[in-house]
């Protein structure tokens, strides 16, 4: 379930004008230890494709609390969203994704993050349009919001000193209509 | 002035795209001064989502030392050049790119085919030894419709190896990361 910090209206509201200002918010501390142990045991499979990425992903059809994660980010970034897609996703030593042509793919994409991480590990989101323009370093659950119309991302590859893996839940939410 | 080495030996490899490795391949001495001198030039930092290493301008845009300016012009010789063209059977021109790398711990480059106008043969001058367990090797990949697969052929870091590899679509290859050692190397290309 998601900390209920974050049904309160007051919070809401300020993360929805941080969003407003900055296209972009990370709420710390977001799901209960209990929830958080129920995303991390899922198994995760391997693919390869060594021009384009190098991570492990499984398909995450039913979160109970997809619905209220739904609603609420469709209130932070005040957007009508239906979600997409939602994938469960692995980044260990040696993985990592490439920019390349067909990605630039535009709605508001969340990360989930469930582990504890090192920006010196690598594994981070490096969000760029010519340029970085910035970096989420992953934190232990922590969600991530952004409006990725013009972005393109990459996870920098995860080098020797990692310990363990990134993990993170990764949703795509579109809509047309602003509220 | 002669840098080849005198007991030059070439192995040539077909797969999985045509490469081929000369070692010991420059007279050790020149070799040795020459990579000593590389501590005089400015490295800048390159990172992206692609690689991440310290690396020179091209040579030709340096003033460079002695023992470096004497391998540049060995590269850009006509007898060098119609040795790498005949053992290559490529047709090449004058013109090279050449340029200093040096990756540290965690450096790495991930799988490019290296294509770009004009780029006919690529070379790779290893100016370090890297044991395997210290990473940095030189990974060739093998392809499906050129789309690189899996690696098949690694090459670790022998000090005066040079390696030569033929430029095409298929040409996919990685440098793995290094691990808690210094790589350095002279590398670029050939033209047509």
């Amino acid at each position: 379930m998601i900390n209920k910090k974050y049904i309160e209206k007051n919070v809401l509201k300020a993360a929805a004008l941080h969003f407003a200002q900055h296209q972009q918010i990370q709420l710390l501390d977001f799901l209960t230890e209990e929830t958080l142990k129920k995303i991390k045991a899922h198994n995760p499979k391997k693919i390869l494709a060594p021009d384009k990425f190098s991570f492990s992903s499984c398909a995450l059809p039913a979160l109970n609390f997809s619905e209220e994660l739904r609603i609420l980010i469709s209130f932070i970034t005040k957007q009508q969203l239906k979600i997409t897609e939602m994938s469960f996703k692995a980044f260990e030593h040696g993985d990592y994704t490439l920019l390349y042509d067909d990605i630039n793919q535009s709605g508001i994409l969340a990360l989930l993050d469930v582990s504890s991480w090192k920006e010196e590990w690598g594994g981070y989101t490096s969000f760029v349009t010519d340029t970085e323009v910035f970096r989420l370093v992953p934190q232990k659950n922590s969600l991530f919001i952004v409006n990725h119309d013009g972005l393109k991302h990459f996870v920098k590859y995860v080098n020797h000193h990692a310990k363990g893996k990134r993990v993170f839940v990764e949703m795509w939410l579109n809509g047309p209509a602003e509220i | 002035m002669e840098l080849l080495s005198k007991t030059i030996r070439i192995t040539h490899d077909k797969h999985p795209f045509p490469h081929w490795i000369l070692y010991p391949a420059f007279n050790e001495l020149s070799i040795k001064k020459a990579a000593a001198a590389l501590d005089s030039l400015k490295f800048t930092r390159s990172v992206s989502d692609l690689f991440q290493f310290w690396q020179t301008s091209d040579f030709k845009t340096l003033k460079l030392p002695q023992p470096l300016h004497e391998l540049y012009q060995h590269f850009l010789s006509k007898k060098f050049l119609s040795y790498i063209a005949k053992l290559t059977n490529t047709k090449l021109s004058s013109t090279i790119d050449m340029s200093a790398f040096r990756y540290e711990d965690t450096d790495y480059l991930l799988p490019h085919d290296d294509q770009l106008e004009g780029r006919k043969i690529a070379y790779v001058l290893n100016l370090s030894t890297l044991k395997e367990k210290e990473g940095g090797a030189l990974e060739l990949f093998e392809n499906n419709k050129s789309n690189p697969t899996k690696v098949v052929k690694r090459y670790q870091p022998v000090f005066n190896s040079l390696v030569l590899f033929q430029v095409s679509p298929t040409s996919w290859h990685q440098v793995a990361e290094v691990i808690k050692k210094n790589r350095l190397t002279i590398t670029g290309w050939f033209h047509d």
